[in-house]
């Protein structure tokens, strides 16, 4: 009969005192060495501007939660997830069971024994099975799948060869302990794979040669437990430390909201923007530190897919080896090109499993070139028009409402009671396909019979163009004028067929007092046919697919109004692409992208167009002035694209008007 | 070596409407040609071949809005000769031979022409005053010989010529020759800590009064709207019976 209520282990039974001296002695030191690192790091995190942190700490413990212990980020149906994963979870269990036994040692009271001590056992066991497992899987990728985003150096191999020999070791005093202790096999089966080992492998061995054995294979780990913490530190796994932090410490901010500048501030310094590492705040070199360099961000960017010479992990990776070295100048590391490249699909950061900030950290970047005066050519042009004209296009502000011509559009003038405003953006304004999108939203709000009006040549651009290109004092502008407008017209309720001006005026113009109920056109239509003010008399049987814009889908959420607009529950014609909703795939506008020259070759609209294609779709549905544009040209230039209809989803619903209200 | 840029304040292009005798508009800018003559200084000296730039333009107080904005652009001083007058362009030329006088640079550059009265004679003149050689409507500029001469490529109606110049020159530059830089908010600030030096016509010893007057200035007639046809055999029937081209 086992007695389970003493049953118990001995610790350190094998070790001579004077061994655990020397034991102490070298952990405290390995831990100094790991402190140490760690220190020297943050000395240089300090260098940054100082805050930036988030201060809600009911902020840090949720997102603790939800993306350091639940690795919400982390989840994929890959390898990596899975060995992630594995490696995590042993981890976790193993050093929180090493604490608790060390508690049990060296406290008042001995826990350690009993159904608690079985229990113990048995959870060790499985988990260092899983830490072990987790590190072959992680050497089989690098070894044979070599994921060229991942990045291959050699400090890896070092770090996972500690690990495993960790595990390998662990296992192996484990069964030697209960070999030359001679546990009796009905306590012993608790710990599994040491009792598995000692059965099969050590039944020969006499007491003696164990007990030798033992203390060789309890050094070994020992030894490995000292240079693992002093491996910590080392490259990758350094994010064991900084990825909770940057993941507590990110500041709360809506996806799509640029931090703004202070005049005063960039008069005082005569910066605007970042031109040197210092220039960042300490979160921001902080989260430099957080990359364990896994390359979700790379595999997700539409600018390195395409070719261009961006790729948001090098960005990281480039500006943490500057802040290494000590070095100052941004611009000396990374290119003006790099960072023109970018769209700010947000898709980096939403892959980012440490919630890295790379759109903050680019456009932080491009404010400081915009500073310099380094952008020149047709997105220079652009913003010298959103200054003069009001508009990215250049036109008179006076043309404002030509794309209306004959359709009796209100404005607030003619209608000041008027429940909402359709803000109708530079695209629909003055791009002549946008301006078809412009009218087909009309003529559907008519039909439903909303009481709207448009401010007509009141209304500017947003200044979304200017803030994404990195003219933030123009963008400010800009916002102070249209708050200024919305206000003196008594504007509660605004709806827009863009999503940039959407995302603006809902998650930016906040900033500078302008708080509005704003709707994006694809909501507000999906509402209006949810209540029957519009029909749906269903597709033509015609194969349709939807591009979500970042802006819409990835930044603000919404993805459900889109297909409702366009019928897509039951419609058994209506595809999706294979990166949709909230993981769409940019146009490749965004940015102000949309105002940059293109090599045909590096256009992001022609993948996402053979993307489309593949489905079978023959329209192409989407819920953006500028994605429309991108993906009408991204058709015409891909084989097949040509019979592709590229419509506005407010486009597709007028044609589904029974004819009686068209 | 030091450059010289002069540059001209004009209605803004985007913005311009006729009123009367001449074109206006709510808003000046730099003439765009000079512009790219600002840019290709800046470019010049970013690659280590010029350690001065100088800006010079002519006009009323009003002006200082564009030598701000060059001055932002990277301009490192500018100086303008007080005179609201509207001058032509031998006036213009006798009173920049002066400046050169006085500042003696290495070489002019400046825009072709100016976007307001297109006379394109600025820079051909100030050449003839100086005795300078000259290349106009150039759409590159590379030093040699230890910066003692230029070679330039002009654009010209038979296609690309390039020559060769001594230094000091004048060159004049056409669109293809660069991309001006764009100027933010925070730039133009910067640039208020720049010097501008306001001098008179006799300050620098010129006494000038335009030889041309401008009588009138009207509109170009407005073009009437174009047809769609429906076929080609329509298009032809039209060129032959309305258009008679063919």
């Amino acid at each position: 009969m086992t007695d389970i209520n003493n049953a118990t282990r001995e610790v350190f039974g094998n070790i001579a005192p004077w061994m655990r001296v020397v034991f102490f002695i070298m952990i405290a030191a390995s831990i100094a060495v790991l402190v140490w690192q760690v220190v020297s790091r943050a000395w240089l995190w300090q260098k940054g501007r100082q805050g930036g942190f988030e201060r809600d700490w009911r902020v840090w413990v949720q997102r603790l939660a939800v993306y350091a212990a639940a690795q919400k980020r982390v989840h994929k149906k890959t390898l990596g997830a899975l060995l992630h994963l594995l490696l995590f979870s042993g981890f976790v269990v193993l050093t929180i069971g090493t604490t608790l036994l060390a508690i049990a040692d060296d406290g008042p009271y001995y826990f350690h024994h009993g159904w608690y001590y079985l229990i113990y056992e048995l959870t060790m066991d499985i988990f260092g099975v899983a830490f072990i497992v987790g590190c072959l899987l992680a050497m089989y990728r690098r070894a044979f799948k070599r994921k060229p985003s991942l990045g291959h150096n050699r400090s890896d191999w070092w770090l996972l060869g500690v690990l495993l020999s960790l595990g390998i070791t662990g296992f192996a005093v484990e069964a030697l302990r209960l070999h030359y202790t001679q546990v009796q096999p009905g306590l012993a089966r608790w710990s599994i794979v040491g009792w598995l080992i000692e059965v099969n492998l050590l039944r020969g061995i006499d007491v003696a040669t164990a007990q030798t054995m033992h203390l060789a294979a309890w050094w070994g780990h020992a030894i490995l437990v000292a240079v693992f913490f002093a491996t910590i530190p080392v490259d990758r796994f350094l994010h064991v430390i900084t990825g909770p932090l940057n993941i507590a410490g990110r500041p709360e901010r809506p996806m799509g909201t640029l931090v703004p500048l202070n005049m005063e501030e960039v008069e005082q310094t005569g910066r605007t923007g970042v031109h040197r590492l210092a220039d960042f705040n300490r979160q921001q070199l902080l989260s430099l530190d957080s990359c364990m360099e896994c390359g979700r961000c790379e595999d997700a960017c539409p600018a390195t897919a395409t070719g261009k010479p961006l790729s948001p992990k090098a960005v990281v990776i480039d500006l943490r080896n500057l802040m290494s070295s000590d070095g100052e100048d941004v611009h000396r590391t990374i290119r003006d090109e790099t960072l023109w490249a970018c769209t700010m699909c947000q898709a980096c950061v939403q892959e980012c499993p440490v919630l890295i900030g790379h759109v903050d950290l680019i456009s932080d970047m491009r404010r400081d070139l915009i500073g310099q005066g380094k952008l020149s050519g047709p997105p220079a042009k652009a913003l010298q028009q959103i200054a003069s004209q009001s508009n990215p296009y250049g036109r008179s502000n006076a043309e404002r409402l030509a794309w209306a011509e004959g359709l009796e559009v209100p404005t607030a003038e003619s209608n000041p009671s008027f429940e909402y405003l359709l803000w109708v953006g530079c695209a629909a304004s003055f791009d002549p396909r946008a301006q078809k999108v412009a009218r087909a939203t009309v003529q559907l709000l008519k039909n439903a019979g909303v009481n709207f009006a448009v401010l007509g040549k009141e209304e500017t651009c947003t200044g979304d163009p200017a803030r994404r290109i990195g003219d933030e004092f123009l963008f400010q502008q800009r916002a102070h004028t249209n708050v200024e407008t919305l206000t003196r017209r008594n504007v509660k309720k605004i709806v827009t067929p863009c999503p940039h001006c959407y995302n603006t005026l809902k998650n930016e113009y906040p900033q500078f007092g302008g708080q509005y109920e704003v709707q994006h056109h694809s909501t507000l239509l999906a509402e209006l046919v949810e209540v029957g003010r519009l029909s749906n008399s269903g597709s033509n049987g015609d194969p349709i697919t939807l591009h979500d814009p970042c802006y819409l889908a990835r930044v603000n959420g919404e993805v459900d109004a889109t297909r409702a607009v366009v019928g897509a529950t039951n419609d058994p014609q209506y595809r999706e692409m294979p990166r949709c909703g909230k993981k769409t795939f940019c146009c490749g506008a965004g940015g102000g992208r949309m105002w940059f020259e293109e090599a045909p070759s590096q256009r992001v609209s022609v993948l996402r167009s053979q993307e489309a294609l593949a489905t079978g779709a023959r329209t192409l549905a989407t819920a953006c002035p500028f994605c429309l544009n991108m993906m009408t040209d991204g058709m015409a230039g891909t084989q097949g694209g040509e019979n592709v209809k590229v419509l506005d989803i407010a486009e597709v619903l007028l044609s589904r008007q029974t004819r009686a209200s068209r | 070596m030091k450059i010289l840029v002069p540059f001209k304040s004009v209605p803004d292009p985007n913005d311009a409407t006729f009123a009367g005798e001449a074109a206006s508009a709510s808003k000046s800018v730099i003439n765009p040609f000079d512009e790219i003559a600002i840019e290709e200084a800046l470019r010049i000296r970013e690659r280590g071949e010029a350690t001065e730039i100088v800006g010079v333009t002519i006009g009323a107080p009003s002006v200082d809005e564009q030598i701000r904005a060059a001055l932002a652009m990277g301009v490192d001083r500018a100086i303008r000769i007080d005179d609201a007058r509207a001058l032509d362009p031998y006036a213009v030329a006798r009173i920049l031979r002066a400046v050169v006088e006085k500042e003696a640079p290495h070489v002019v550059i400046m825009g072709k022409q100016a976007v307001d009265d297109d006379s394109n004679q600025v820079g051909q003149i100030l050449a003839g005053l100086l005795g300078w050689p000259q290349a106009t409507f150039v759409s590159s500029i590379e030093f040699l010989d230890n910066k003692t001469r230029a070679r330039c490529t002009r654009e010209t109606d038979a296609g690309l010529e390039v020559v060769e110049l001594d230094l000091p020159a004048i060159i004049t530059t056409d669109l293809r020759l660069n991309e001006p830089r764009y100027v933010s908010l925070p730039g133009l600030i910067r640039a208020r800590r720049k010097p501008i030096e306001v001098l008179t016509c006799d300050q620098v010893g010129v006494n000038v009064r335009p030889l041309t007057t401008v009588l009138a200035v009207a509109r170009p007639p407005k073009r009437p709207a174009g047809t769609r046809v429906e076929s080609v055999e329509e298009l032809i029937t039209k060129l032959k019976q309305e258009a008679k081209v063919i």
